[in-house]
């Protein structure tokens, strides 16, 4: 074996990837597809919705994305341990997740309430912090629709904004529970300094983030032609 | 450190962080407005509005709760009403526990009733008592000229055996990282040393904030320069030319006592262009931090430093190998560093004689809660909680012990039958806790502790940064339920939905923090019959 | 417990929608993205962003949200005829007429109450007859130089190539032209003539392997907002940015080197970095040696140009010049990006040569991270370009002029062409003025509001005998039409475009074409049809074979072998490569293979400021807008972010002329006036002004300086003096009485 190379199993499958691979990247060249919010193929992975947490014995799960790939590594994507953590993530974000999610509505690719649709989960035990919707909606961009509780702080936008797109506007606001994202000095979007990419729509894998032309719309794929 | 730096400038001129001064600042350093209003939401320290001429920030976390802080601030609030110019704020755990109640007034004077607010607030505020350490370790040095002997020897007999020497006697004197993690040191010198890449970063952490832990700052207020010969003899080891002393900010006498000790270190030449020998510099500064308990978790700390949002890092990479700007760090705090010095000069056979076998050396006790006389001790490892507790006084008021937490608000609250565990780290992990940072705290009967749990879980909750899901949310959904059932709201499955949101957050964080917001909690529901009881966890449970 | 949230679309309405990959109708980036459109294809829904070459999935504003114009309601849907009443032939609409205060809509476009009536519907057959019978009439009596048309850099290369290909054979003149005219002329001219080649010389994204950029004139953030985010990727790197710009262009807050010149001072500046390069030695000796001549001329001439003197005469710092020189030099890897700032000058051609010059004396070309990219504007400029629609050159830039090229196009063609190269936009506009141009089509072109110096243009639209305007929208220009033929929006066809880095891409129809309206390249043939030129085709992959075989670049492209990704021309081997990314490695396409320096002198600009019109305009594009507004300010997007004109005014010029942030100013020059909002910026630099040319209402070409650049006849845009008076509510009442 080659230095430049760790050689691990995932789920029972042998493989041998490139030193410093992200075991979700590994998982995935073997047709392993490990859940996923936050992290984009095109993107920085950062870790933060911690879906992708695996087993790999060590004393914690570890986040698949950000988790380099090690020798000799035995790697459990889908142990019941790891699926019981992900269902009460999932419980934790639809807790506080608004009834109505815009991107469920028009495109239907809200990539929570599918992912929830696929653990089964039905209910949320934890305690509703969605009514009302404390953390506001902001409609001042012609364009996009901000709905701040459909936010889960993936940092897709985030990232898409200043990462992809460089333009350099949207950040995490806040400390806590109580963190947003915001627009330059968190300013309405509308106000701010935003050229209106929509790269963070684009990216954005909830409700948080939608396109303003959809509002009316429910889109439904037609049979290839 | 230079946008961070300038706008804790910006802040303490103008009171505040408006807007038009952020946009101007956007101006002048060419920075995103994103990224300032990213740092401005972020620190506690950086206000959004202006606030008034006096600000009173009470603790609200444990030690200061068992004392009465929760009606101390209603009476702040009450006395100080009318008066538009004075704002009374609830802040997290001061790390001025041995005066609980405690509250800052103007961020600088300590004051324990209304009556030292209301001098303070008359700008007759008491002079700074220098708390010092009963039992402290024996400074090395006879003389304050002798001070930095240590490493001028080792500078001075200078060779790259002399680097690993310094490692392997650490290596040999089985010193631990006295911040809470308990990593050994000598093996930590050795990967920093060893790391690719540099030049090497070095980091003294004096960021301690959790709740009840004191002990660094009486370390750093007492014997400063042992402290930053440590650091030196680190750089010296790794091969930094600068070090950082990363420094929370209600610590304001330290902040001065060791800007002080560091000129006094250049005068001597320790410090400076030609610190490591002719033409080979070393030279180091205090950072004040923004704020925050969270600043304290290691990589946290690095972002800071790199003007960002105090977010941990995922690890892997670990700071030895990649830390400040992506430089392998030697991050070790006040306390450990501090050891070095006493260690090299003593051999590290002595520091050995000074614990058990188990667990060598000697170990500063931050003590507080229900004890007679709360105060740092510095006792041999191995010393028994019973001990402890009788050095500082006993408990207070003649009472019972009913329970103690061995060090600081992650760690588990044990029963008194447990006092004769020994202080040390395998021997607390056994007993089913955590010698921690040695912040202990004793707690007398006719507490509840399932009040004090809770309250070391919304600490946790409120000095969350958020960045990852578990910690942000977890936490906020277990307090609200705690404080539900703390009012004899019990919702159905509460007990059980409390454990699995614990295994969740220990499991799934990303840092220190979240893994242990809510061990104490489940701490007490397993040890304490009373506390499970209360939460409805089922009796064949 | 809490629910979790299901599917609530009670109020919503169902659309089933289909995919269609193609690209954005807007810049030279050349995004690939695509159309989600409804079963009808009626409706387009949404647009995502492709991985495509250019754009890996990015998009801007334009191409994200600017895209319903094509289902606007103002849509021409019949082909249309003047009334007899609406003759003698007059501008129809108030602001076209140059009338202030006329009643206006909002938006600014043109008032289809005003204009509609003087136009009558008429079906296919006669319009298009009538079309053929005028121009050939005008031909047969006047000859084919009494006839021009003006193309379009919107359209597809199969489009550009029949035009032109009209034009020289059923109008039987070179007078044909387009936009490039307006944009990159003068660039084209200088890389004409000094590396015998019009095109890019490296794609945009290999900035990534650059040690420096230099971008002069341009403004990448608002005009190729894509390329602009690799840009700043690149910086973000370590790339070293050199920026010049006479107005500071976002792209500054990244740069290494931010020079904000006196405006027309590019010349000045660049010799000032040669004078520089040469005196530190930062020059690759064997590639000049090797790869290029006319170095001796370019030492010589850049001698005077000290770094004291240009300083003081650009108005930059000199040690920033020194540094700039040192960051573009021989030891490092640079890249040369340029826009309308460099050629819209009277002096563009030789802003351009000294460009190309600097990349050759530090050897910067045909080696990754180096290279030569004039930006282009338009989606399809560079291929309009590349498919004849110049009128000094066939096909591939094969001159007109060559009796051999003239011989070989003859027998391709099957047909006589003129052997006289034909005139310019300006020219033929001045043609139209003086009358020896009798007869015009223009095809998605608005000459009344692009071109320079408004109140001529408007005169000489009407003096044309007969003009025929093929469109999607009644345009200014079409205001001035005999016939107007409904066209084909870019969503609606199949074509290929070429963007700035040369990659020939495919554009799939996403909507069905609206009432009558047809095919732009089926009308160009059905006109040539009656005009008598053979031009017979079954399908536009056809054109697009025709068109590759009569070119060298093109060689070995086709519909299939495009595919969904496109490729870079030249492309050798279409089944393993895409293309060549990076061109000129060896040699050039210059008779002995070597590039030719050419040397340039600071000239003083055509238009000179004076007491009276004291400042200098500068104008332009904005991120939002697109050329004459036709497109998105029919965007319901679009428009509401960006809605009206206004005038950048430098705060500390503000204070002198009196005015307040967002007061109604007038701006003056020696050719007419208009109206608009001032805003203060200090992105402008005192003394100057600059206004976005995309508003008809306060038409920004009013006020430019017709003159041109003597070998790109490009008109100087960037360089017109005007004055500046602030108006009261009540003047500004008064004046609309006039």
């Amino acid at each position: 074996m080659s230095n430049d190379t760790v050689k691990l199993t995932i789920d029972g499958q042998a493989t041998e990837v490139p030193a410093g691979t992200s075991i979700w990247d590994a998982a995935r060249e073997l047709g392993i597809d490990i859940p996923v919010l936050c992290h984009s193929t095109r993107m920085r992975p950062v870790g933060v919705c911690r879906m992708c947490v695996v087993d790999t014995g060590a004393r914690n799960l570890q986040a698949s994305c950000v988790r380099p790939c090690e020798d000799g590594m035995e790697v459990d994507t889908r142990s019941e341990k790891v699926e019981k953590h992900r269902r009460m993530l999932l419980e934790m974000l639809l807790a506080d997740y608004p009834e109505d999610s815009a991107r469920d509505a028009a495109t239907g690719d809200d990539e929570l309430l599918n992912m929830a649709r696929d653990y089964g989960i039905t209910e949320v035990r934890l305690r509703d912090g969605a009514s009302g919707r404390p953390q506001g909606v902001d409609l001042s961009s012609p364009v996009i629709a901000v709905d701040h509780q459909a936010c889960i702080l993936c940092d897709r936008c985030v990232r898409g904004c200043n990462e992809l797109q460089h333009n350099d506007v949207i950040t995490r606001s806040g400390k806590g529970y109580g963190t947003r994202i915001a627009f330059d000095l968190n300013t309405p979007m509308g106000e701010s300094t935003c050229v209106s990419c929509g790269e963070c729509m684009a990216v954005c894998p909830t409700g948080a983030l939608t396109n303003r032309a959809l509002a009316d719309l429910k889109l439904e794929p037609l049979g290839s032609d | 450190m230079k946008l961070l730096q300038t706008m804790l400038a910006l802040q303490e001129r103008e009171g505040w962080l408006s807007d038009e001064t952020l946009s101007q600042l956007a101006k002048e350093t060419g920075e995103p407005l994103y990224r300032l209003e990213g740092l401005r939401s972020f620190y506690p320290v950086f206000q959004e509005e202006p606030g008034a001429k006096h600000v009173i920030e009470v603790c609200r976390d444990v030690v200061c709760r068992m004392h009465g802080a929760p009606a101390f601030h209603e009476e702040l609030l009450q006395e100080l009403r009318q008066d538009p110019d004075v704002e009374v704020r609830e802040v997290s755990c001061l790390g001025r526990c041995e005066q609980a109640p405690v509250a800052l007034v103007d961020h600088h004077h300590a004051a324990s009733n209304a009556t030292e607010v209301r001098l303070a607030l008359d700008g007759q505020a008491q002079a700074h008592n220098v708390l010092q350490a009963v039992d402290a370790a024996t400074d090395p040095y006879p003389t304050a000229d002798a001070h930095y002997g240590m490493f001028k020897t080792l500078r001075d007999g200078a060779a790259d055996a002399g680097r690993d020497t310094v490692i392997d006697e650490l290596k040999a004197s089985g010193l631990r990282g006295m911040g809470g993690a308990g990593f050994p040191t000598g093996m930590k010198w050795a990967f920093t040393r060893g790391a690719k890449g540099g030049p090497k970063q070095l980091v003294c952490n004096a960021d301690e904030s959790e709740p009840g832990t004191f002990k660094d700052r009486c370390i750093m207020e007492t014997l400063p320069h042992l402290m930053i010969e440590g650091m030196i003899i680190g750089g010296w080891v790794v091969e930094a030319e600068r070090g950082i002393i990363y420094l929370r900010h209600e610590y304001g006498e330290a902040a001065e006592i060791l800007r002080r000790e560091l000129v006094r270190a250049r005068e001597l030449g320790v410090l400076g262009p030609d610190a490591f020998g002719p033409g080979k510099p070393f030279d180091m500064e205090v950072f004040i931090s923004p704020g925050g308990y969270i600043l304290g978790e290691e990589t946290a700390l690095l972002e800071a430093l790199e003007d960002k949002r105090g977010e941990p890092r995922n690890k892997p990479p670990f700071p030895t190998n990649v830390g400040l700007n992506g430089l392998p760090t030697l991050m070790n705090n006040v306390e450990t560093f501090a050891a070095v010095p006493m260690i090299l000069q003593n051999g590290g056979d002595w520091w050995q004689s000074q614990g058990t076998n188990d667990c060598p050396g000697l170990k500063y006790m931050a003590v507080s809660g229900d004890v007679a006389k709360p105060g740092v001790y510095c006792v041999p490892m191995g010393t028994t909680v019973t001990d402890l507790i009788a050095r500082a006084g006993g408990v207070a008021d003649g009472k019972q012990l009913l329970a103690f937490s061995p060090g600081g608000a992650s760690t588990r609250f044990l029963p008194a039958d447990k006092a004769d565990t020994p202080l040390d780290f395998d021997a607390m992990q056994k007993a089913g806790s955590a010698l921690g940072s040695g912040a202990f705290v004793a707690v007398a009967e006719g507490r509840d502790l399932l009040d004090l749990a809770t309250a070391q879980a919304r600490f946790f909750r409120n000095e969350s940064c958020g960045k990852c899901v578990p910690c942000r949310v977890g936490s906020n959904k277990a307090v609200a339920m705690l404080e539900d059932a703390l009012n004899g709201e019990v919702e159905d499955g509460l007990a059980e939905l409390l454990h699995e949101l614990d295994d969740t957050l220990a499991q799934t964080s990303i840092c220190g923090l979240g893994q242990v917001a809510l061990s104490p909690v489940t701490g007490v529901m397993e040890l304490f019959p009373e506390v499970a009881r209360r939460l409805g966890t089922k009796e064949d449970a | 417990m809490r629910k979790i949230p299901g599917s609530t679309a009670e109020t919503r309405k169902a659309v089933g929608f289909k995919g269609v990959d193609s690209l954005c109708p807007y810049c030279g980036v050349g995004c690939a993205l695509t159309y989600r459109v409804d079963g009808e294809q009626t409706q387009i829904l949404d647009v995502t962003g492709r991985d495509g070459a250019a754009n890996s999935g990015r998009l801007c504003v334009k191409g994200r949200y600017g895209y319903d114009y094509a289902m606007h309601a103002q849509r021409l849907t019949k082909p249309l005829i003047r009334r007899e009443e609406s003759y003698p032939k007059t501008a129809l609409s108030a602001d076209v007429k140059g009338e202030r205060g006329g009643k206006r809509k909002a938006g600014g476009i043109v008032d289809y109450d005003d204009v509609m009536p003087h136009f009558r519907e008429a079906t296919w057959e006669e319009a298009l007859e009538l079309v053929g019978r005028k121009l050939a009439g005008i031909r047969d009596t006047h000859g084919g130089d009494a006839l021009a048309g003006f193309g379009s850099a919107k359209g597809s290369n199969e489009e550009a190539y029949l035009f032109q290909k009209l034009v020289r054979t059923g109008f039987r003149t070179n007078n044909v032209d387009h936009c490039t005219r307006l944009c990159h002329a003068s660039s084209v001219a200088a890389l004409l003539e000094g590396v015998g080649s019009g095109a890019v010389t490296n794609v945009v994204r290999d900035i990534e392997n650059a040690d420096t950029a230099l971008l002069a004139g341009c403004n990448p953030t608002d005009n190729h907002p894509v390329a602009a985010t690799f840009i700043k990727e690149a910086a973000e790197k370590g790339t070293k940015l050199v920026i010049v710009n006479t107005r500071r262009p976002r792209l500054a807050d990244h740069a290494a080197i931010y020079l904000q010149i006196h405006p027309g001072t590019d010349v000045a500046l660049f010799n000032g970095i040669m004078h520089v390069l040469i005196k530190e030695d930062l020059l690759d000796h064997d590639f000049i040696e090797q790869r290029t001549e006319g170095f001796d001329e370019i030492r010589e001439t850049v001698e005077e140009y000290t770094p004291e003197v240009v300083a003081n005469l650009c108005g930059v710092d000199k040690d920033a010049l020194i540094e700039a020189a040192r960051l573009l030099g021989a030891d490092h890897r640079s890249m040369f990006f340029w826009g309308m700032g460099i050629s819209q000058h009277t002096h563009g051609t030789d802003n351009s040569r000294c460009i190309i010059a600097m990349a050759m004396i530090t050897g910067n070309v045909g080696k990754p991270g180096t290279g030569l990219h004039p930006l282009r504007g338009q989606n399809n400029v560079q291929g309009a370009s590349d498919a004849g629609l110049i009128p000094m050159v066939y096909p591939d830039y094969q001159p007109v002029d060559d009796p051999e090229i003239q011989k070989k196009f003859e027998a391709y063609w099957n047909t006589e062409l003129s052997p006289n190269p034909g005139l310019t936009v300006t020219e033929i506009m001045s043609g139209a003025l003086d009358g020896s141009i009798k007869g015009m089509y223009v095809q998605g072109e608005n000459p009344f509001v692009s071109d320079p110096d408004t109140n001529k243009v408007r005169k000489g639209l009407m003096a044309l005998d007969f003009l025929v305007v093929q469109d999607i929208f009644m345009t200014e220009t079409a205001e001035f039409a005999d016939v107007i033929l409904p066209g084909s929006s870019f969503m609606e066809k199949l074509g290929t475009y070429t963007n700035t880095d040369r990659r020939v891409q495919i554009g799939r129809p996403a909507l069905a074409l609206p009432g009558d309206a047809r095919q732009d390249w089926e009308l160009i043939c059905e006109i040539g049809k009656r005009m008598g030129a053979d031009m017979a085709y079954h399908s536009v992959s056809e054109v697009f074979d025709e068109f590759v075989a009569c070119t060298t670049e093109y060689q070995n492209l086709s519909h299939e072998v495009l595919g969904r990704d496109g490729k870079w021309y030249p492309c050798h081997d279409p089944a393993n490569s895409e293309g060549e990314r990076i061109v000129f490695s060896e040699s050039f396409p210059r008779p002995n293979g070597k590039a030719r320096l050419v040397a340039a002198r600071q000239s003083p600009p055509h238009e000179k400021t004076d007491a009276e019109y004291p400042l200098v305009l500068n104008t332009g594009r904005m991120l939002e807008h697109w050329h004459t507004g036709s497109m998105t300010r029919r965007s319901t997007a679009l428009h509401t972010i960006s809605p009206e004109a206004f005038v950048e005014i430098n705060p500390n010029d503000a204070v002198s002329l009196h005015v307040t942030d967002g007061q109604m100013v007038e701006v003056r020059s020696r050719r007419g006036t208009i109206q608009l909002k001032a805003q203060l910026m200090d992105r402008v630099a005192e003394g100057s002004v600059f206004i976005p040319m995309h508003f008809r209402e306060a038409c920004a070409n009013v006020l430019t300086d017709p003159a041109v650049d003597p070998q790109g006849k490009i008109p100087s845009f960037k360089y017109s003096a005007v004055s500046i008076v602030p108006l009261s509510d009540e003047a500004r009442r008064a004046g609309s009485g006039s």
